[in-house]
Formats: structure tokens, sequence, C-alpha cells
């Protein structure tokens, strides 16, 4: 692959950034799955009692 | 938490500005070297999780109390993350300036040995079942784990390799200009890593309630 030094900077700082965006995507999304999983599993408690 | 998360994205954007504009051009390297800045926080966030995991394991193992153990679990899986940024940025810069993506330098394999140990972390916290025994295996390999940290950073000094030593005990063999956004990236990261700490830790103790909401559906 034949880049210029300046276009490697942007490759690498694709990755970090990038990474972290993904990363904390990944997080609200498991953090939102949770919140609905609880709040499912409270009305069915609810219902139960 | 909030105001940090905002302090961190200012913080981060400066960095950037710094990194990209206002520190000097490395004249060997060009600008492919400006990596540098957010390569080095990456793996310095790295140490700090692996740190947290390795005194979270020793309270555990002291106290026996779940918490720690969730701690280090947390702290293990943003190392992983870290040492996975620090190792593809590496591998980016490397390309670059070395022509090679990968070389069995002594710092790039004990860096590749520290993420094996602790995906091995998380691993055995996925996959075994028995909670106290899961945690004192998990907390053993957390406290010995984190002596390949000492490792990867002497490593330059042991052994003879490509990978350059840019800070000595403290010393920067660089530009004060270089030297401030380095520290600027730092201070960034550093805070980046205790507010996703937190955040990650909520996460699981929404994890710990569907476990015991789910005890209580059954019963």
């Amino acid at each position: 692959m034949q880049l210029t030094s300046l276009q490697w900077m942007f490759v690498g700082y694709s990755v970090i950034w990038g990474g972290i965006i993904l990363f904390l995507m990944n997080m609200r999304r498991r953090q939102e799955a949770l919140e609905r999983q609880i709040q499912d599993m409270e009305r069915a408690l609810a219902g139960k009692h | 938490m909030k105001q940090l998360g905002w302090v961190v994205l200012a913080l981060g954007v400066v960095a950037v500005y710094m990194a990209m504009v206002w520190a000097p051009e490395e004249v060997s390297m060009g600008d492919a070297q400006r990596i540098f800045y957010f390569h080095v926080p990456s793996a310095w966030n790295a140490y700090l999780s692996f740190f947290m995991v390795f005194v979270s394991s020793i309270a555990y193992l002291r106290t026996g109390k779940a918490i720690w153990d969730r701690r280090a679990l947390c702290s293990a899986e943003l190392g992983v993350f870290f040492t996975s940024m620090a190792i593809v940025s590496g591998a980016v810069w490397g390309r670059a300036v070395w022509g090679t993506w990968w070389t069995w330098d002594p710092r790039l394999t004990t860096t590749l040995f520290l993420w094996l140990i602790y995906v091995g972390y998380l691993v055995l916290h996925m996959t075994t079942t028995n909670d106290e025994k899961r945690g004192r295996l998990a907390a053993a390999l957390g406290v010995i784990g984190f002596v390949d940290v000492p490792i990867i950073h002497m490593s330059v000094q042991w052994w003879r390799g490509l990978h350059p030593e840019v800070i000595r005990l403290g010393k920067m063999n660089m530009e004060p200009a270089m030297g401030i956004t380095l520290l600027v990236a730092m201070v960034a990261f550093s805070l980046f890593y205790f507010y996703a700490l937190d955040w990650r830790m909520k996460v699981e103790d929404l994890r710990a309630r569907v476990a015991i909401l789910k005890e209580s559906l059954r019963v």
C-alpha cells in the first residue's frame, strides 16, 4: 500500500478514534438492552404478585 | 460523571488540535509520527487498567467481596480494549515508518502476551459458572498477569529491539512542544479511563440486577 505520511497519520487516528466511538456505542447498546430487560422483568413480577 | 464526560471531550478535542496542528513535524518520520500522541496514551491506559485489575484482585482475595471482582472484570475489559488500540495503532505506525505491520520486537511481543493474558481473563470470567471459584481464579490471574507490565516497560532497556524508548524515568527525549502535547493527550486518556470505568460498572450493576430478577421470576 503506497500512502503518504499524512495519510498514514489519518489511518492511525481513524483506528484510535473510531475504536473509541465503537466501544462507547457498544456500551450504550448493552446498557439500553439491560434496562429494557429489567423493565420487562419488573412488569412480569408485578403481574405475578 | 456527566461533567467528567464533557471535560474528557473538551480535552480530547484540544489534544487532537495540538497533535495535528500545534506540535512540530518530526524530521525523519513526518506526519505519521503524530500517531504517537494517541498510541502512547492508549498503552498508558492499558497499564492503568491492569493496575486497577491487580489492586482489585488483591482486595477480592483478601475480602471475598463480589464488588472487587466486578471492578476487576470491568477494568480488564477496558485494558484489553486499550491494549488492542495500542497494538493496532502501533502496527499502522510501524507500517508507515519501518515498512512492516508487525515484527517480533521484545516490546511488541511482550505487549501481545499481555493482551493474550487478559483475553484469557475475560474468557475465564465468561465460561466459569461457579461464582466463588471464578472470582478466585480470575483474581489469581489478575495478580500474576500484572507481572508482564513492568517487563513490557523495561523490555526496550533489557533487550535490543526496534521500538524506540521515548520516556525513561520521567524524562522525555523530545522537543518541549511534543512533550506538552503528549502530556495533554495522556491526561485526556486517563480521565477517559475513569469515565469509561464508571459507566462500565453501571452496566455491570444492571447485569447483576437482571440476574436477581431472573431468580425472583423463577421462584
